[in-house]
């Protein structure tokens, strides 16, 4: 029995002046119906790329060099199956002021957009406007249809962000795919936004992908957590599971790094900067940042294996029984 | 702001644009260290007659009073008479403005039409021939001034394919006067040889104007529709199932022809000044002839007159693109930042 989505050895390689980069290094990932995963991870761990995968729309310079990714038992890698995919996947992005197009009003980007969903079924006026109006109120952007009638520079960040969310609604899709949603709005809004989604996977029965850089988001919206680094997932598992116990140096890291109102527990951070991709793949990819690092970290990339009942870590630390500074 | 206020307020700053110009023509031109009457009545008139001369034409005047007199003249229809056609300056003009602007007017329509749609083929092909091609259009349109390229084009015509259409507006009898412009009267009469004889006439000078501005106005467009597809709306629309027709002839056009209807607005105008060598080489006879002989013999009532008929020209073409790039994007037209 195969997985909603499931995402398989992923390699993938961008082109750039000449070089070859590896982006993305044996990147696994399932997701069932109706299910919320996160995927954290810093910036430029390959979080979005992954995502761009899966929708078939990669940057031309981004070549899949071996992997396999299949949507509802489809292959997604192959032109067909790419497009087919698309059909039932839709894709939110991280800045809202962006992401819509400014120069045309609300309602003919959303009338485009219902209308490619149709493939040329014809829906008389009525019906069209009545989806458009029950997808804005499914993204709870209220306004008695004014809103239809407005420019996306007139909109607020969140009422974009909703905006945006309702177009995804229109095409009535089984995955929802969130790169970042609420990263470029304030903090109350973040709140809405995401408490939104979660009742939409909950209504729509939607399964939800939800990248962020903010463990707090994930730990809220999310029922599996992946962990990236550096083009790899370092951890997976359940979020709950993750959070109380995790495994990985770079996850606990991270959970360190949270701020707490609790003085008790003082604030860590992680020494030392991103790893850079374009570096010799000797060993694993966290180790010049470790604190636990053993000398056969410095050698060999560890696999990812499950130490726990569900969970999955990439650390030969954790595999010898836990997380000791050396 | 409402798109009536937005054409108002334009409409206005175009009035006053204009009473700025005719200011500092009428200005300029009254102190040019000329002696309009001296040249007018040659070397063997006496400084009485000079004087009469300039006293009939209210040279005697104080300037600002000169002014008014000449402006409520121009205003009506009152435009002087040319030292050198001995005509009223209104009258050559009607019959040099049409030939001018029927030239550049065809040749901005063809600029739009090739360069517009070659820069987004271009760009939705990319590394492809078109791309080059269009790179290579734009340097050599660029590098070679129009009417180098008009010398070589009648060469060429004339020389191996026998194509004597190179010089002159029509070699057969005009069609009838409808709006002095030889090509579209003889559409509008149905002049079935004049519409050949013109068309063929038209064909090399247009290909000398306009061959820099498709090369321009292509790389621009092509440049401004790599840029949409980075945008993130274009992946997002991408993603919601667009096809890449409407996405790029629909959206990111849109956004890329904002700098391209700024810089046709540019050409264009520029045409009508410069079309002058052009209008050389191929005989054409149109306005900027006219206006560059008036420069030569210190013509004032004319200098004047096609310095004005050429800054409404701007002006009106100013207001045009202004116009229409405020109906493109909203937020020129309710005054809002990007």
């Amino acid at each position: 029995m195969t997985s909603f989505l499931e995402i398989n050895g992923l390699n993938l390689s961008v082109h750039s002046d000449g070089r070859v980069l590896p982006i993305l290094s044996d990147v696994s990932l399932t997701l069932e119906r109706s299910e919320a995963v996160a995927i954290v991870g810093e910036t430029g761990s390959g979080k979005t790329l992954t995502a761009r995968a899966v929708m078939g729309v990669l940057p031309k310079n981004a070549v899949i060099r071996s992997g396999t990714i299949t949507f509802n038992g489809v292959n997604v890698l192959t032109k067909e199956g790419a497009a087919a995919a698309r059909e039932h996947i839709a894709m939110i992005f991280q800045n809202p002021m962006s992401s819509i197009n400014p120069l045309f009003r609300v309602e003919d980007q959303m009338n485009d957009v219902l209308n490619w969903s149709l493939h040329g079924r014809k829906e008389t006026k009525e019906e069209k406007t009545s989806r458009i109006r029950s997808a804005l109120e499914g993204a709870q952007c209220y306004g008695d249809g004014k809103i239809l009638r407005m420019f996306p520079f007139q909109l607020s960040g969140g009422m974009r962000q909703r905006v945006m969310i309702a177009m995804a609604l229109l095409r009535k899709p089984s995955l929802l795919i969130a790169d970042e949603p609420t990263t470029a709005l304030d903090v109350t809004t973040q709140k809405e936004i995401l408490s939104l989604l979660t009742k939409l996977t909950k209504e729509e029965k939607m399964s939800l992908i939800l990248i962020t850089h903010n463990l707090g988001i994930a730990r809220e919206s999310s029922m599996k957590t992946y962990v990236m680094y550096a083009g790899r997932v370092v951890e997976a598992g359940p979020t709950a599971q993750i959070f109380r116990k995790p495994l990985h140096p770079y996850t606990k890291g991270l959970i360190d790094s949270i701020p707490s109102l609790d003085k008790s527990r003082s604030m860590e951070g992680i020494d030392g900067e991103i790893a850079q991709q374009d570096r010799a793949a000797v060993g694993c990819c966290f180790a010049s940042r470790c604190s636990y690092a053993i000398d056969k970290c410095l050698t060999r990339q560890p696999e990812l294996k499950e130490l726990a009942p569900g969970q999955k870590v990439a650390c030969y630390v954790a595999e010898q029984g836990g997380l000791r500074v050396v | 702001m409402r798109f009536a206020e937005f054409v108002a307020r334009r409409v206005l700053l175009a009035l006053v644009t204009l009473v700025g110009l005719s200011l500092l023509i009428f200005y300029l031109s009254r102190i040019l260290p000329a002696n309009p009457g001296r040249l007018a009545l040659g070397p063997y008139a006496t400084q009485a007659q000079v004087a009469a001369y300039d006293r009939e034409l209210g040279l005697s005047r104080p300037l600002y009073e000169q002014y008014f007199y000449w402006l409520w003249n121009f205003l009506h229809g009152q435009w002087g008479l040319s030292i050198v056609t001995k005509d009223n300056v209104l009258h050559d003009v009607e019959i040099h403005f049409p030939a001018t602007f029927e030239l550049i007017t065809i040749s901005i329509i063809l600029t739009s039409l090739i360069g517009i749609p070659l820069g987004v083929i271009a760009a939705s092909r990319r590394g492809k021939i078109l791309s080059g091609v269009v790179r290579a259009l734009w340097m050599v349109g660029v590098a070679i001034p129009s009417f180098t390229v008009g010398l070589g084009l009648q060469v060429i015509s004339s020389y191996w394919f026998h194509f004597n259409a190179i010089i002159g507006q029509i070699s057969v009898p005009p069609p009838t006067h409808v709006t002095g412009m030889l090509w579209v009267d003889s559409i509008l009469t149905g002049n079935w040889p004049a519409f050949v004889s013109t068309s063929q006439h038209l064909l090399l000078p247009e290909i000398a104007l306009s061959l820099a501005g498709i090369g321009q106005i292509a790389q621009l467009t092509y440049s401004g529709m790599l840029d949409e597809t980075e945008e993130d709306y274009y992946l997002a629309l991408k993603t919601f199932g667009a096809r890449s027709f409407a996405l790029d002839f629909k959206y990111a056009l849109r956004s890329a022809l904002i700098p391209v209807l700024t810089v046709l607005g540019l050409l264009y105008a520029s045409l009508i000044a410069n079309a002058f060598l052009v209008e050389e080489v191929f005989s054409w006879g149109g306005l900027s002839t006219y206006a560059v002989t008036a420069m030569q013999s210190d013509d004032f009532n004319a200098i004047v007159a096609t310095v004005i008929v050429i800054g409404v020209f701007y002006v009106v073409l100013n207001l045009l693109v202004d116009l229409s790039l405020g109906y493109i994007d909203p937020r020129i037209r309710l005054g809002v930042g990007h």
